[in-house]
């Protein structure tokens, strides 16, 4: 199939609706040099990738340029992923390394050090906790200066527990994914999710309601 | 007074010679007392041991139940993320139940988690920019001999059209 939409070229990408295509096909067709899936793929995570940064660094200084840093490595290393159904994970490994790096620029030690990523067993649930944008009132309410408190709050975080806690909440990995990418345990992922949880909920405690 | 104390009197001041309140006076008296009587010195002995080892059972109960509210916390933490193994899960879910408190804190765990998820999707939203473009600009330019396959074939065709035409001129020449 893909070959006959090699030999067709263009034509035939045409018909390809990218747009609609799950993440999972557009790695894929990516990894078949389909440069459409690609750009498509780019467009679908660069919003997460960028959001996700945002509340790992301290700042907004160089949040655009390391945003582009590992959209560049994502298309550069697509190839290498051996198994499309950890690209999530994989994903989360490039922020993350992408952020250790910033950090050792910056000529901060990083508190943790993450070795190669190595893709767990296939049955591995990967979640993605979309929340239904209707009817929460939650987000009816939350404006700019509720999402600043949350976001310095956040930044206030030692940088194992901040690691943690934006890779649980905001990208859904598995304690076993944060583990393996932050190269800890999992005992030690649990309690600094935890842990953060908790300082967090002292700081923001007037908009839980105490 | 007598400070000959009888047994009976030093058995109802007992507890009180243990835990210190007597006055001086009677405390020497409950001491003439239990050094003349192996009886009394016994029971106050045995009456001590007891009241030790209690103590320090109290002081190991206290220990474990902040370890088991920092555990139980770091298991309702998880839970919420569902990551507890079965028995643990049916643990947390019994004590939620049975538990205003525990009930309470969960309750608080699940609005904070929404509202960070509120956060974050604002913070998503609020991204304009689309660098989908640039980044494939930038990826082609770095790999200017990568074209793509159909380009590769027409080359191919082209050069097998040339070594077709190459041999045809031999072989007629």
């Amino acid at each position: 199939m893909f070959s006959l939409n090699i030999f067709l070229g263009e034509t035939m990408q045409a018909k390809f609706n990218y747009k609609k295509m799950p993440v999972e096909e557009l790695v894929v067709l990516s990894q078949n040099n389909d440069l459409k899936a690609l750009e498509e793929l780019i467009r679908k995570v660069q919003k997460d990738v960028f959001a996700t940064l945002s509340y790992m660094l301290k700042s907004n200084e160089n949040l655009y340029d390391l945003t582009q840093e590992v959209l560049v490595k994502l298309a550069k290393n697509i190839s290498n992923l051996q198994n499309p159904s950890c690209f999530h994970g994989w994903l989360n490994h490039i922020i993350t390394n992408a952020y250790y790096d910033y950090l050792r620029k910056e000529k901060r030690a990083p508190e943790t050090v993450s070795l190669e990523y190595s893709c767990p067993a296939l049955d591995l649930e990967i979640k993605i906790d979309i929340p239904d944008k209707r009817g929460k009132p939650m987000e009816k309410c939350i404006t700019n200066e509720c999402e600043e408190h949350i976001k310095k709050a956040i930044r206030g975080l030692p940088e194992s527990f901040r690691i943690a806690i934006v890779l649980r909440e905001f990208q859904g990995l598995s304690y076993e994914e944060i583990a393996n990418t932050t190269n800890s345990s999992i005992g030690t992922v649990k309690s600094r999710i935890s842990r953060a949880r908790i300082k967090l909920h002292e700081v923001l405690k007037s908009y839980t309601g105490g | 007074m007598d400070k000959n104390l009888t047994c009976s009197q030093v058995e109802a001041l007992i507890n009180l010679y243990i835990e210190g309140k007597l006055s001086d006076v009677m405390c020497k008296c409950v001491d003439l007392h239990i050094k003349k009587c192996p009886h009394c010195r016994e029971k106050i002995e045995h009456l001590k041991s007891i009241l030790s080892k209690y103590d320090n059972k109290q002081n190991t109960q206290n220990i474990q139940e902040e370890v088991f509210n920092q555990d139980f916390i770091n298991n309702l933490s998880a839970y919420l993320d569902n990551e507890l193994n079965s028995n643990e899960n049916i643990k947390i879910k019994k004590m939620t139940i049975s538990n205003p408190s525990a009930r309470d804190k969960l309750e608080k765990m699940y609005k904070f988690k929404k509202l960070m998820l509120s956060a974050y999707e604002k913070t998503k939203n609020d991204y304009k920019n689309d660098f989908s473009k640039m980044i494939m600009a930038q990826v082609l330019e770095q790999n200017p001999y990568s074209t793509d396959c159909f380009q590769k074939l027409i080359i191919l065709f082209c050069i097998i059209v040339m070594c077709i035409l190459i041999g045809f001129l031999y072989l007629y020449l």
